[in-house]
């Protein structure tokens, strides 16, 4: 086995470093454990409350405890993202539950990654890209849910009064990372540029 | 400085001077001058030409409504903006305005032939032209062209950010007039969130043009704006915005505002992060509509010259820019306003020459204040022509008797400015885009909101209000019952001390068109399109009745101005020629936006690389880094072929095929669509949705599906492998793998809700990389160990095991046809997954292989491409798959329609291979199959179609797919491809659709 080398796990952003501006920073929250589960919410709630010891949230919120944040995407999905590596546990535990009770999870966390825009000034940005309301006496913290920036769906969730979590598919992830860093440009952030240049076919 | 500028007075900062320039001559202006005050301060009240004739065109008012004084601003031809009223745009230090339609200059045009031509440019002189015979449009179109338009637009690609940006609010106030600043007050003294937008460069509107007599609170009208603009800009929940047209009321209280953040400030003052427009998309759950009014000219011969201008515009510019527009001024009006506004220019230091008043009689308050003025009064009169090239000279009046027609002595005043004043209109284009109601106020001659659609309220002189009282009052009421329907409590603002002497709102005398009592009369109504009162008349003539039409023949109000001022005056001509009331005639339609918005403020931040999201796959940058050229599937880019130094993508094509199929090609395969589907049900969901049985299916095991729609059309294809008997892993078409998803969540969601499955799209999970050709088996077991040999291993099968740790599914499927391998690696180490096959690999020529080659590649298998074999008219019996349809388990979808006798016709189109008699030659895909040698004579009776054409290096020839009719039964046959223009149709021989099939066994 020697030709095989050690394992490199490239996160999607890994090309991408952290951004700070007056009052906004951006960052990538790599290789997060995910899982979404799908059923019924009262059996969700009972295999939440069970491996993560986190009830299903109310539509709209965010349970969060110190493994990682349970997030309502839909009236019968939840979104499960461990806080680091070590959720992991967390996530095996969940999908490993028996299929047949209308509750089933399914890992992915490579199939998105997080970008964290936080600040004073990150409501200011990101209402250019959402058009919910984003005022924080409408979107609170632990208020979480599914909307589209630009082109792209995203999961927005607020961990924070100044801290989302916006939760992107992977191929996704770079044109959102630029499109938020767009936002932030009048509060200095820098001019990211979404990888482009290829040769197209003729 | 200047002559016009008044000594003092204005709210522009004397102690700021800012030069700029108009056609290339330099000028001084003050800080707080708009470019038309600016000019007219300097003298110059000529600014641009007319649309048609190119007649001299001067300013005719003070705000956005200004139909006729539009220039260009700048000379970067990158930042060029054409169009722009000059009564809007703020002067900076280098600002250049040039006019347009004039060449070669504003003064010297040659243009203005075309009026020397006028009565050969009738209305619907465009209509005419075209409709009528060839010869006319072909001559006529080349001047047409180069005659059409007014300014020039930006030739450089535009440097500059703009910015779309989201609102939402309890209330949205539009205008910061008296009725918009109470309004704001009065629901933000409530705690309501509260969006204040006005068009203009400070909060105000009407109150900023109020002459000094206008007290309020023993304050100026000024110190009333600064003081509540302090009040509500320190309440935390107020938005205010300056500069921001409101130009689109949309459903549901959506409103677009456009902000220009930057166009009034010279390019370094700019700041660098600000966008240059900004476009705000408020959903408010109520809305103020202070939008005020505007005053309308009136129609008379040769009322189009330069210094014939609004009335209350000439009062804003005598209060506002402490500039005065004229100094012998002559008024013509048919209301008190007018007189008032007269007497403000009088005590500004005007000499004013006389006021002619169309009513038959006029308050005898007003007449005595005249005289003590001694300002000549020229009662029941009216102008029936004036004179003056760059600027009005003289005006001709004459007494009107009791049919409005002019009667008795012409009588000439010399002046150097004609105030003009028809009434007033209340700016309801919001209200009616809004869908409110609309109806003619007899009081007003004009129209008023009467019912609103949407949650909003008009307050103000926009809702027919006109003193300053009842506009104050009624902004301060909308304010608070908007607040009020947000739920919030509201209180009365404190009472103001108003003027003793008010602005008057008498009833207007409606007064359309005034007569010239000559032959020849032009008289004006859309000075920006040239259209006159005779055209109008000349519209009904020709039977366009309906306002609609009118408009459209006579272009009346359909210029960048969109008719602001024209509105009622058109709709009063054209019920006078009918005969009929102005309601029964009723109004053209208004229309988003209220004003040309910039495409770039529209478009904001989603431009250039930003426009749309491009996909890459984890292996994405090794692509780019070995010179692929790749090409776009939705939004996925895909690696379409590598082609090494030197090498073409023929050429490259060619390689990567014969590589694949004695080597090892390796494809990223990453971009298919993957479907996670669990529940104890899936099996039976899976029977439903695929038209092949899914029961016998192992764990372990994988099978293609092919799924239809209702109509039995194929829709997409793939191959699905049970992980678990409860569990299994669907793949999808790249393009398809959106809308199966959404297929199967519908049909999850309200036909089978029952059924214990839930499907999560897991395409991004797993970063795939296909390797095929005779060596991968030793390549997996370098990497892999023992047991997945083929042998051990078979077609169709899944293993589950680990690469230095990782897991990993690796599947036994095929898009070639030859011994292949899928890896399935968590995507986060895609890329490393993909440097180790390719050094793995290296001993065994491994070769990457791009999409236009595994196209080739399963062409010579006969394996279809969805979308490209079929294209939703193709049925699986289309396709001679007829083994992938069971007809013995349950109903599955489509079933139903696949069983129809149409569906069932043995004539339809069927998938057949096509081989060239000569194989050096490639049939184009698309081209058309007939049975014969030769084309014969139109209509062309056509057999079928080529879906896939290709040379292959495999075969060492020419291969084609095809949909044939009746295919089927054809084998052997001869066919025929026409190539339009390019020679005999090509004779080709009908085959079955697996060339290497036929290879191998030959």
């Amino acid at each position: 086995m020697s030709i095989v080398k050690t394992p490199v796990a490239r996160s999607v952003l890994s090309h991408r470093t952290a951004l700070a501006g007056q009052g906004i920073a951006l960052r990538e929250k790599p290789h997060l454990p995910k899982c979404i589960l799908r059923g019924t919410m009262k059996k969700l709630d009972k295999l939440t409350k069970t491996v993560c010891e986190l009830a299903a949230p109310k539509a709209g919120k965010t349970n969060a405890n110190r493994a990682g944040a349970l997030h309502w995407i839909g009236p019968d999905s939840l979104l499960f993202v461990g806080d680091d590596v070590a959720a992991m546990t967390k996530v095996e535990a969940l999908t490993a539950h028996a299929a047949h009770d209308f509750a089933h999870a399914r890992a992915v966390s490579n199939n998105y990654t997080v970008i964290e825009c936080s600040g004073p000034k990150a409501r200011d940005a990101l209402q250019k890209l959402a058009s919910l309301d984003l005022h924080p006496s409408v979107f609170r913290t632990a208020d979480v849910a599914g909307t589209v920036f630009g082109h792209a769906n995203v999961v927005l969730a607020a961990r924070g009064e100044a801290v989302f979590d916006i939760i992107i598919r992977r191929s996704h992830a770079d044109y959102m990372w630029c499109l938020i860093a767009n936002a932030g440009y009048e509060f200095g952030l820098p001019k990211e540029l979404p990888v482009s240049g290829e040769i197209l076919r003729a | 400085m200047s002559t016009y500028r008044l000594d003092k007075g204005g709210l522009i900062d004397r102690t700021q001077p800012v030069r700029f320039s108009f056609d290339g001559r330099s000028q001084l202006g003050f800080k707080g001058d708009t470019l038309a005050s600016a000019l007219i301060a300097n003298g110059q009240h000529m600014v641009a030409r007319s649309f048609k004739y190119h007649r001299p065109r001067g300013i005719l008012s003070a705000g956005p409504e200004e139909p006729a004084a539009i220039v260009q601003i700048g000379d970067d031809p990158a930042r060029t903006d054409p169009n722009i009223r000059v009564t809007e745009q703020e002067i900076y230090a280098g600002l250049s305005a040039r006019s347009q339609n004039a060449w070669p200059s504003l003064e010297f045009d040659i243009g203005r032939v075309n009026d020397l031509a006028w009565r050969f440019l009738p209305a619907g002189f465009y209509y005419k032209t075209f409709m009528g015979p060839p010869f006319g449009w072909m001559n006529f179109e080349p001047f047409i062209r180069a005659a059409a338009g007014l300014g020039k637009a930006p030739s450089a690609p535009d440097p500059d950010r703009y910015e779309v940006t989201n609102r939402h609010c309890d209330v949205l106030i539009i205008g910061a007039g008296p009725a918009g600043l109470r309004a704001a007050d009065a629901a933000s003294a409530a705690g309501a969130r509260v969006i204040l937008c006005d068009e203009g460069a400070m909060l105000g509107g009407q109150l900023l043009s109020e002459s000094a007599l206008t007290t309020l609170n023993d304050g100026t009208a000024l110190d009333f704006v600064t003081e509540t603009a302090a009040t509500i800009g320190a309440r935390d929940t107020v938005t205010v915005l300056t500069r921001t047209t409101a130009f689109g009321y949309y459903g549901e209280n959506f409103i677009g505002l456009w902000e220009r953040v930057s166009d009034h400030l010279a390019p370094s003052e700019r700041a660098a992060r600000a966008p240059r427009e900004r476009v705000w998309r408020v959903r408010a759950r109520e809305v103020v509509l202070a939008t005020g009014a505007i005053e309308r000219p009136i129609v008379f011969h040769e009322n189009d010259r330069p210094g014939i201008m609004l009335a209350s515009a000439a009062q804003t510019y005598a209060i506002r820019y402490g500039v005065l527009p004229g100094r012998t001024i002559l008024t013509f009006a048919n209301n008190d306003a007018a007189w008032m506004n007269a007497f403000v220019l009088q005590d500004s230091g005007a000499r004013i020459a006389g006021i002619a008043d169309a009513r038959p009689s006029v308050d005898d308050a007003l007449l005595s204040q005249a005289a003590a003025r001694a300002i000549p009064v020229m009662q029941r009169s009216a102008i029936v022509g004036t004179s003056g090239q760059a600027r009005v000279k003289q005006a001709l009046v004459r007494s009107l008797d009791s049919a409005l027609q002019p009667t008795g002595a012409v009588r000439p005043v010399d002046c150097d400015l004609i105030l003009v004043s028809g009434g007033y209109n209340p700016n309801v284009a919001l209200f009616s885009q809004s869908r409110g109601r609309l109806a003619y106020d007899a009081g007003l001659a004009a129209f008023r909101p009467a019912e609103s659609f949407q949650r909003e309220r008009s307050a103000g002189s926009c809702n027919g209000a006109f003193s300053l009282a009842d506009c104050l009052a009624e902004g301060e009421a909308a304010g608070r019952a908007a607040a009020e329907a947000c739920g919030f409590s509201t209180k009365a603002l404190a009472p103001l001390a108003l003027p003793i002497r008010e602005r008057t709102a008498s009833k207007t005398y409606p007064l359309w068109e005034v007569p010239s009592g000559g032959k020849i009369s032009r008289a004006w109504v859309d000075l920006q399109n040239d259209v006159t009162a005779k055209d109008l008349k000349l519209a009904v003539q020709e039977g366009y009745t309906s306002v609609e039409h009118a408009k459209r023949y006579t272009t009346t109000g359909m210029g960048t101005d969109q008719g602001k001022v024209v509105g009622i005056n058109a709709f009063g001509i054209l019920a006078q020629t009918m005969g009929k009331s102005i309601p029964e005639v009723g109004v053209t339609t208004y229309r988003q936006p209220y004003k040309p918005v910039t495409f770039g403020a529209l478009a904001g931040q989603h431009v250039g690389p930003l426009f749309h999201p491009r996909r890459g796959t984890p292996m994405h940058e090794w692509h780019r880094e070995k010179g692929a050229h790749f090409e776009t599937v939705g939004e996925w880019l895909r690696a379409w072929v590598y082609p090494k130094p030197g090498e073409s993508w023929q050429r490259a094509v060619q390689r990567e095929a014969k590589a694949a199929r004695t080597g090892i090609g390796i494809l990223d395969a990453s971009t298919l669509g993957k479907i996670d589907i669990r529940g104890s049900d899936a099996r039976e969901f899976l029977n439903r949705v695929y038209t092949n049985s899914w029961t016998g299916l192992a764990p372990g095991r994988s099978r293609y599906g092919l799924m239809l729609n209702e109509d039995g059309m194929v829709i997409d294809d793939g191959v699905t492998t049970c992980l678990a008997d409860d569990h299994f892993h669907m793949t999808t078409t790249t393009g398809g793998a959106a809308a199966v998803l959404s297929h199967l969540e519908d049909y999850l969601q309200t036909e089978w809700t029952a059924l214990d499955v839930t499907c999560v799209s897991v395409t991004e999970e797993w970063a795939v990389a296909s390797i095929c050709g005779p060596h991968s088996p030793k390549l997996i077991a370098d990497l892999f160990g023992e047991g997945f040999d083929p042998e051990t291993m078979p077609f169709m099968s899944m293993k589950e095991t680990t690469l230095a740790g990782i897991p990993v599914r690796l599947f036994r499927i095929s898009f070639t046809g030859e011994i292949s391998y899928e890896i399935n690696i968590p995507a986060d180490y895609g890329r490393w997954l993909w440097e180790v096959l390719m050094e793995a690999g290296a001993p065994y020529a491994i070769a990457p292989y791009g999409t236009e080659t595994m196209h080739l590649l399963r062409a010579e298998k006969g394996f279809i491409i969805v979308g490209q074999e079929t294209d939703r008219t193709v049925t699986p019996y289309d396709l001679r798959m007829d083994w992938i349809v069971s007809r013995k388990k349950g109903d599955f979808i489509g079933k139903r329609s696949l069983f129809r006798s149409d569906t069932m016709r043995e004539d339809r189109r069927q998938l057949v291979g096509l081989l060239t008699e000569d194989g050096s030659v490639v049939a184009e895909e698309g081209a058309q199959i007939i049975a014969t040698e030769a084309e014969p004579a139109p209509p062309v009776p056509m057999i079928g179609h080529i879906t896939s054409s290709y040379y292959s290096p495999n075969l060492n020839r020419s291969i084609a797919l095809a949909l044939v009719k009746g295919g089927g039964k054809r084998m052997g046959e001869t066919v025929y491809i026409t190539r339009r223009g390019a020679g005999a149709p090509i004779k080709a021989i009908v085959a079955e659709v697996d060339f290497m099939a036929k290879k191998e066994a030959e």
